[in-house]
This record gives structure tokens, sequence and C-alpha cells, in this order.
């Protein structure tokens, strides 16, 4: 082989590194766009108490009204129940976080409720609420505070997750 | 006998005991007159050989080298092509974010030309207040918000999907239609039939009035009536404006019928 040929073969395997180191950013990009597709933006909590619609709490727990404010930063409207968001209660014990996941209030299990009811919704680059109803478990035995933990999941998969940390 | 001086180190040796290669720093000498038979036979036995490549010698003073610079270009247009890539992916998202805030307030009954159909949004009317049915939360009302559908094409319309409006009431809180299908049952007691319920799948063909159901905070009064102007960027549908009617939700005092 002499140096021409071999000049070839070597701007042949730089081509072949461009074209995959662009698509490789390519889809970094894509990934990151879909990152940042919606934001958890803030939390706010309000104790209804141990019975929601007739329904009444497990024992040792308690009914949360939580509201979300989210933003879409993406270009198509996107349904509030589709915005998934993992609730779980952090305590502090002995200097170590404990977390304890809450269970969300189904509607579509209380009979009495209009289970169609989904419509709230987040229209594209605005910044809206969603509000769930979370069981929340009450240790009256610790006197340490509670903080819930927002985590954030797209779809049925968690593609990204992102906290909030909300004082009860 | 030393009888030759090396061309480069200038050390003396028997040019014909070493073939005329100096034994101390290797160089060959070129033939010179009056050589050995022995030698003059080596010497055109080197003259026949084909003369061997170009060898550029490198020192640490004067490299020369010859340069691919292919890499160096492949680095750069690289380069290039992440930020041309990012740089076009923000700067639509910023001209796609601001076309989707840019709002237009109408007053109730303006006209709203979206595609081959111009809408009217007339009024926000209560349907079910809040606390008299079980099925509803405890905290919300069903309304209809009034709209009057034209159809420019003149043809037949079977979905309406893409132009649905939604309603925003309180502290940022959007809410879409419900299908008229589920909330046929609940509204038949409330005076409301069902051809006057609107939703996604109602089809039509010149124009066609009625009812979008919601289902609001029981403590709103006012309700933003919003449609969406899209159109077609790049193979993709974008929003490209937004139009809203702010309306007061009427209180159901007597019969919807009139």
């Amino acid at each position: 082989m002499n140096e021409k040929q071999s000049n070839g073969v070597n701007n042949i395997a730089w081509i072949i590194f461009a074209v995959i180191f662009l698509f490789l950013a390519f889809e970094c990009m894509l990934m990151f766009s879909d990152r940042t597709k919606i934001e958890l933006l803030s939390a706010e909590t309000e104790k209804i108490g141990d019975t929601y619609q007739g329904v009444k709490a497990q024992d040792g727990y308690e009914y949360y009204k939580v509201t979300s404010t989210l933003k879409n930063n993406g270009k198509e409207m996107l349904y509030a129940k589709n915005v998934h968001i993992a609730y779980k209660i952090k305590q502090e014990l002995h200097g170590t976080d404990i977390y304890h996941s809450c269970e969300i209030f189904d509607e579509s299990d209380n009979s009495t409720i209009l289970a169609w009811d989904n419509s709230l919704m987040l229209p594209a680059w605005k910044t809206g609420k969603k509000v769930d109803i979370v069981q929340i478990p009450m240790d009256n035995q610790s006197p340490a505070e509670h903080y819930l933990n927002l985590e954030l999941e797209m779809g049925e998969e968690v593609k990204f997750s992102q906290s909030i940390s909300v004082k009860l | 006998m030393k009888d030759f001086e090396c061309i480069k180190c200038h050390k003396m040796f028997d040019f014909d005991k070493y073939y005329g290669v100096c034994p101390k720093c290797g160089v060959f000498n070129p033939k010179r007159e009056g050589v050995g038979k022995f030698c003059e036979e080596i010497y055109r036995k080197y003259d026949d050989v084909p003369s061997p490549p170009k060898i550029i010698v490198v020192t640490t003073n004067n490299v020369v080298k010859k340069k691919n610079k292919t890499p160096l270009f492949v680095l750069c247009f690289c380069i290039l092509a992440v930020l041309f890539m990012f740089g076009c992916v923000s700067i639509s998202q910023r001209m796609m974010n601001k076309a989707a805030n840019e709002t237009i307030t109408l007053e109730a009954g303006e006209s709203i030309s979206l595609k081959n159909r111009d809408y009217q949004i007339l009024k926000a009317q209560e349907i079910i207040p809040a606390g008299l049915e079980t099925f509803l939360r405890e905290d919300e009302k069903m309304i209809g918000v009034y709209v009057k559908i034209t159809s420019k094409a003149g043809s037949a319309e079977y979905s309406l999907e893409n132009n649905l409006p939604y309603v925003k009431y309180g502290d940022d809180f959007y809410k879409q239609c419900l299908y008229s299908a589920d909330v046929f049952p609940y509204i038949d007691n409330y005076g409301l039939t069902t051809e006057q319920v609107l939703d996604s799948y109602t089809g039509f063909y010149d124009s066609i009035e009625g009812y979008y159901i919601y289902l609001v905070d029981k403590d709103a009064d006012v309700v933003t009536v919003t449609l969406e102007r899209k159109e077609k960027h790049i193979g993709e549908e974008v929003i490209t404006g937004v139009y809203q009617v702010i309306l007061p939700i009427e209180e159901r005092e007597t019969d919807i019928h009139e």
C-alpha cells in the first residue's frame, strides 16, 4: 500500500467517524429536547382529611390534594393524566433519609365519580396545573417533619426524573 | 593499507578491505579512479540496482512532514454541524414558543377563521351546578361553551379534532372538552339534547352549533376559551397563534333550551 492509498483509507475512516459522530450528536440532541419537554416548576399541598369523595383512606393515611405547576416546553398539547408524578414521603430518621411511596387516589375505582374526567391538559408552550389526590402516611409517633418528594415521569416509562420537595 | 579518506567522517581506511564502506560511520563512498577489479564489479552491480525511494530525513531542527489535513477538516466540520443543529433547534423552539404565546383576544361572537372553518364563540353557560350530582367532584361544576361553526369549504366535515377549543380558568388550569357520548346519560336531566352537544367526532355539512362541555372549578365565574391556529411548517403542524375569548359563566336559571 503506497502513501496515497494509505491517505485515502485514512480519509474514509475520518468520514465514517464524522457520520457516526453527527448521528450520535443528533440523537443526543433529540434526547435533550425530549428531556426538557416538560418541567415541574413547583407544587403545593392542601390537607383534605381521612375521607375523599366518600372513600376513607387506609389506616394511618390521610388525603392531600397536591397541585403541581408544570411547564410544557413541547409543541404538542399534553394530557395531564399522561404526566405521571410519583409521590414519596421523605423522612429523616437518625440522619438517614427514608422514602415511602404514596398512593394516588384512582378515581376510576370510585364508581360515584365520573371516571372519564381526565380532561385536565397542558397546552403547548404553556404553564399549567395538574392535581392529584394522594394518600400520605401519617407517622404520629415521630415528630420528624414530613417532606413530600415529587418525581416526574413521562409516558409509561421513566424517561427522566425531576424532584421537588414540598413541606407538608 | 589505509589509503582512502571517508567523505563524511574523514577516517582513513583500507578501501579494498571494506569495499568502500567506512568502518566508522558506515557511509558508502563513491567509486573512484584506480580501485580494484572486485570493487569495480560491486559498483557496477550497485549502479544496476534501481535507485531506492527517496527517504525524507526527519530531524528535530528541520521537520519535513507531509500533513494529512482531513482529520482537522472533519473535526471542524463536525463541531460546526453540531453547533448549527443546536442553533436551529433553539431558534425554531423560540419562534414556536413566541408564536404560541401571541394571543389575539376577541369579543364574544367575533368570527375566528381557521383553515376552512369559521368559529364564533358565543357564551359560557352553567349546566350542572356543583354539589347537585354525586358523579361530579364536590368542587366541580359542569359548564357548556356555545360555539357556532361554519364550514367555508361547503363539504362534509367529520372531525374537528385539530381545532377543539380548550378553556382556562382559575390559576392556570386548562381543560379539554368532554366527549359527548360520555356526558349524554347525565345531561338529559338538565334539558340538553344530544344534538346540542359537540365533540371532536361531530360530523356536519354547512354549519353546526352547540355546546362543548367542560368540568371546571365550582368557584370559577369566568373562563377563557382558546383556539389555536396551526399551520404546516416543514412537514408538521405548529402553532402560529392563539385566539381567546373571555366569557363570564352564566348561572343556570332557566331551562337551557331557552
